[in-house]
């Protein structure tokens, strides 16, 4: 390795330790379930329900505290309608409950799958708006782009494993403030059959590193995907 | 008259189902292929690595050599004991005869409202010895089959779905099946 590729590791390790040591973290689980349902050939409904459970937070340079909390349930419809072979357009609402709050999302997304030789990609583009009890609502763009490989042969076929690699960007407009939150999800997934299949993996998404302290949120998804015919 | 209609429906609805296409396939490892076939694909001198998958489809089962060779992909089938089926090689719709693809575009200009061509592999079907002896000789031969194999993507009646499309070397419409999209949900949701 020459000495300028070092002098790039040492940079890179350095910004990396700053970065994260003038930072909040957050970590534990969130599992989901997806039910998705043909209504028509065309159309189609889908429903999740996903929980955030909270088993450690505070700040990287202080000692980790365990810290198990119940944060908050997601329940979530979408109905689409297939445009082309490989795109929806969806639109959906989001009920949440966390604690005694309940906080409502009314949201639009297209979406658009292709397979290329051992790899299927998907792009989501959604935008979503919050509304919550005496506070003003909170507007959001986001794009996911999604690689999902094959671990065995061209295609991901039942019985077989795959590796999923999600990355999404995240506008949050406020009235107050705005941010911009990314997220990087490595998730390794079994296909049972073509109509039930499960995944799990790490959900990380860091956000306010425009101001002082960032946040980084590090969470272990399981994800079941049902369809049901 | 109850049981014959009924009779009728039962095999309609088979029928119907059987002009799907369903493939699930998975790597191999080269000692697993039958010394047949590594034969047969050794004769090709492919300057790049030879993937080998076993498919199971509507079809039944076969082994597959994958590999690109000169820009194009390279599939050469064969059945589980190693005697080969066919060899396609991926091409676009400009290199098929004037004839044929004068024929192909109108069997899609009455099928569909819209249309688009997804893959197009140029299949070719003999015996072992006869198919080697064409491809090195580049001589046509009676006895080698030419079809095209070609995805599409079709639009009718409002509704997009896709297909894969059977013609003979002139262009003659030979057969056709639905292909069975797979589920994508956790990339959509």
């Amino acid at each position: 390795m020459s000495i300028n590729k070092h002098l790039i590791l040492g940079v890179l390790l350095c910004s990396t330790f700053s970065f994260f040591s003038q930072s909040n973290y957050q970590g534990g689980l969130l599992p989901s379930l997806n039910f998705n349902k043909n209504i028509t050939e065309v159309w189609q409904l889908n429903f999740e329900i996903e929980s955030r459970q909270q088993l450690a937070a505070g700040f990287f340079e202080n000692p980790t505290e365990l810290n198990y909390e119940y944060i908050l349930t997601d329940f979530t419809a979408i109905t689409s309608r297939k445009v082309g072979v490989n795109g929806g357009i969806g639109v959906g609402y989001l009920f949440r409950v966390s604690g005694d709050k309940i906080i409502q999302r009314s949201l639009q997304q297209y979406t658009f799958t292709r397979r290329l030789q051992g790899v299927r990609l998907g792009h989501r583009i959604r935008v979503d708006q919050t509304f919550e009890n005496s506070k003003s609502p909170v507007f959001r763009a986001r794009y996911r782009f999604g690689s999902e490989f094959s671990l065995n042969g061209q295609d991901v076929d039942p019985k077989e494993w795959y590796l999923k690699i999600n990355n999404e960007y995240l506008g949050v407009f406020e009235t107050a403030e705005n941010d911009l939150e990314i997220r990087l999800v490595p998730v390794l997934g079994y296909v049972f059959t073509d109509t039930n299949k499960i995944e799990a993996g790490l959900d990380y998404r860091v956000s306010n590193f425009i101001d002082d302290v960032s946040s980084h949120r590090f969470w272990f998804a399981i994800n079941w995907y049902l369809k049901l015919d | 008259m109850k049981f014959s209609l009924f009779l009728i429906m039962i095999l309609f609805i088979q029928s119907s189902f059987s002009q799907e296409k369903f493939e699930r396939e998975y790597r191999l490892k080269l000692e697993e292929v039958p010394q047949s076939a590594r034969e047969f694909v050794e004769q090709f001198n492919f300057n790049k690595k030879v993937k080998w998958y076993k498919e199971e489809s509507d079809k039944g089962n076969s082994i597959e050599a994958k590999t690109k060779f000169k820009g194009d992909r390279y599939s050469i089938e064969f059945e589980t004991n190693g005697v080969l089926q066919d060899l396609e090689i991926t091409t676009h719709i400009d290199n098929l005869t004037s004839r044929a693809k004068s024929a192909v575009l109108k069997k899609f200009l009455e099928d569909f409202d819209k249309f688009r061509i997804v893959k197009i592999q140029h299949q070719y079907i003999g015996e072992t010895s006869v198919l080697l002896e064409f491809f090195n000789n580049k001589s046509k031969r009676k006895e080698v089959t030419e079809n095209y194999e070609i995805v599409v993507r079709g639009k009718k009646d409002k509704v997009y779905r896709k297909y894969e499309y059977l013609f003979s070397a002139s262009g003659k419409f030979l057969s056709k099946k639905r292909i069975i999209l797979r589920n994508t949900d956790n990339l959509e949701y």
